[in-house]
């Protein structure tokens, strides 16, 4: 068209028609901040809201943690108390020590007697053993006496009696276990381990 | 054009609609001003979208009656609520009865001085006891006789009747961007396809035809070289020959290559048959875009049947009207300040 358009739109006219737009965009304006003002409270409320629920939720966590706690701790000071208030058995496990058997049988002996022979075996949880070639049958019979008195030995048994050359055979046995399971007191035992150190 | 306003249906699934709607308006392709022609006893409204096939969006048709303006205000912006149509802004196109436009010769000077020249003897001239004046210069830019005059076209209205026109449109919330005659609005429909700079010496001459008279304006590219009126007595023949010869001098004498025909008379073929022999030049009713055609079989007449709100040539006025470029702020803005001098003048 022609280098600007008509209009013939009255002076007035256009003045009203430029306030009402004015205050168009004025409201638009307001409308949109307002717009975004409660899209923002609503946000917040919801960030609010949803920190609420993560306050709640850790604070039942910790509530439960600590009753965790609680029962473990009382746990822990009824160990002590138990740990405090007992005695611990110790076992000790070790193999037949030979040498006492032999000690023990030796000290057994008579006076004047002698054995030839001396044999050990070990047999569902006993030692057991033979003396043999022990000269005369009352030095044999004292000899099974003495062995009898002496613990742990059991069973200790008076064999056959060669005649011709009065050489007798005494059995024994002697439980492992027994033998060898040594009570002690930890408390004792701790207090031995403190004192050496 | 389906849609109905909060206003007409009051529902909530209605107002969940409209909601729906002028939110998706907001994410839609722009658009132009809804224009809002006066013409022959009926309102036509159009808007068409600002792009590149410049598609009609909405479009209705109310009768008007002068006698209550009011009412009709209230049935134009309902069924411009209810009708698809975009925002409130637009622009109106003034009747014939209200508007007339004769060439002249004035000093040339500023926009305003040129429109106090006018304004002196408009009341006598035009006959109006409130003009309201604006004018074309006519012929190349910065073009003026050796005595400093400038030849223009002169156009006044009739301040009140435009007033008694736009004043219920605005009551009920409409905002208008300009009031222009029909004829300007119909040269520029005519000149939808003669905007590139290869088209700008093409010469045509476009006649709006109105019940109670006509215009005839010599087309130069988009531009209005030359203009005539006459009333429902005059001859529009003679008006055509006397704009080719008159206005030759503003179109380097350049013959005009086709007479367009705007209006709902433009179907008349005995019209067209006289203006063929009398001038010699054959007559059209679109471009060879089919810029009216392809607008018009998007346009839905709702309130009134389709033979009274006439064919595509009827509508070129509306259409020139949703046409009009109104974003120019900057340029608006000037043109009003220039508006205010000139009426205070």
């Amino acid at each position: 068209m022609n280098e600007r358009d008509v209009d013939l739109l009255p002076h007035e006219l256009r003045e009203r028609v430029h306030r009402t737009k004015s205050f168009g965009r004025s409201c638009r304006t307001a409308l949109a901040l307002t717009m975004v003002a409660a899209v923002a409270a609503v946000c917040a409320e919801a960030l609010r809201l949803d920190a609420m629920a993560s306050r709640d939720e850790l604070e039942r966590t910790l509530e439960d943690a600590q009753a965790t706690d609680e029962a473990q701790r009382r746990l822990v000071a009824e160990l002590a108390a138990l740990q405090s208030a007992s005695t611990q058995l110790q076992v000790v496990n070790a193999d037949v020590p030979a040498s006492s058997v032999i000690s023990a049988l030796s000290d057994s002996l008579p006076r004047g007697a002698r054995l030839e022979r001396i044999a050990l075996h070990d047999v569902n949880g006993f030692l057991e053993g033979e003396v043999l070639g022990i000269s005369g049958e009352s030095a044999a019979a004292m000899f099974a006496t003495m062995l009898a008195s002496t613990r742990p030995f059991e069973r200790v048994t008076l064999g056959e009696v060669s005649i011709a050359d009065g050489r007798c055979v005494v059995r024994f046995a002697v439980p492992n276990d027994r033998a060898f399971l040594l009570v002690t007191d930890a408390s004792a035992s701790d207090k031995e381990d403190e004192d050496g150190h | 054009m389906t849609s109905k306003s909060p206003s007409s249906d009051n529902t909530s699934g209605g107002r969940l609609q409209w909601l729906t709607e002028t939110m998706s308006h907001s994410f839609a392709p722009r658009c132009g001003p809804i224009g809002i022609e006066f013409r022959d006893g009926l309102v036509r409204v159009v808007q068409v979208a600002r792009d590149r096939r410049s598609h009609v969006l909405a479009s209705t048709c109310l009768p008007y009656d002068p006698q209550a303006p009011d009412r009709v205000a209230a049935a134009l912006v309902r069924a411009i609520d209810g009708g698809g149509f975009r925002g409130r802004s637009c622009v109106i196109g003034l009747p014939f009865s209200v508007v007339r436009a004769e060439a002249c010769t004035v000093p040339d000077g500023e926009d305003e001085l040129i429109c106090a020249e006018i304004a002196r003897n408009a009341s006598l001239r035009f006959g109006f006891a409130q003009p309201q004046i604006d004018f074309l210069r006519l012929g190349p830019a910065g073009s003026a006789t050796h005595d400093g005059r400038v030849e223009i076209a002169a156009i006044v209205a009739d301040r009140v009747a435009i007033e008694a026109y736009v004043h219920p449109l605005v009551d009920r919330g409409l905002l208008p961007d300009a009031a222009e005659p029909g004829f300007v609005s119909a040269a520029r429909a005519c000149s939808r396809s003669f905007r590139r700079e290869s088209d700008q010496q093409k010469t045509r001459v476009a006649v709006d035809l109105h019940e109670d008279g006509a215009t005839a304006c010599l087309l130069l590219g988009d531009a209005i070289a030359y203009c005539r009126c006459v009333d429902a007595h005059g001859d529009i023949a003679s008006a055509v020959r006397a704009c080719q010869l008159d206005g030759g001098r503003f179109v380097n004498g350049e013959a005009a290559s086709e007479i367009r025909l705007v209006g709902n008379a433009a179907y008349d073929t005995g019209l067209a048959t006289r203006l063929e022999n009398a001038c010699g030049i054959p007559v059209r009713l679109d471009d060879q875009c089919a810029t009216l055609g392809s607008a018009y079989e998007r346009i839905g007449v709702h309130s009134i049947g389709s033979a009274r709100a006439g064919g595509a040539a009827a509508w070129a006025g509306a259409i020139g009207l949703a046409f009009r470029d109104v974003d120019g702020a900057a340029a608006a803005r000037s043109h009003s300040e220039q508006h205010g001098r000139r009426e205070a003048a």
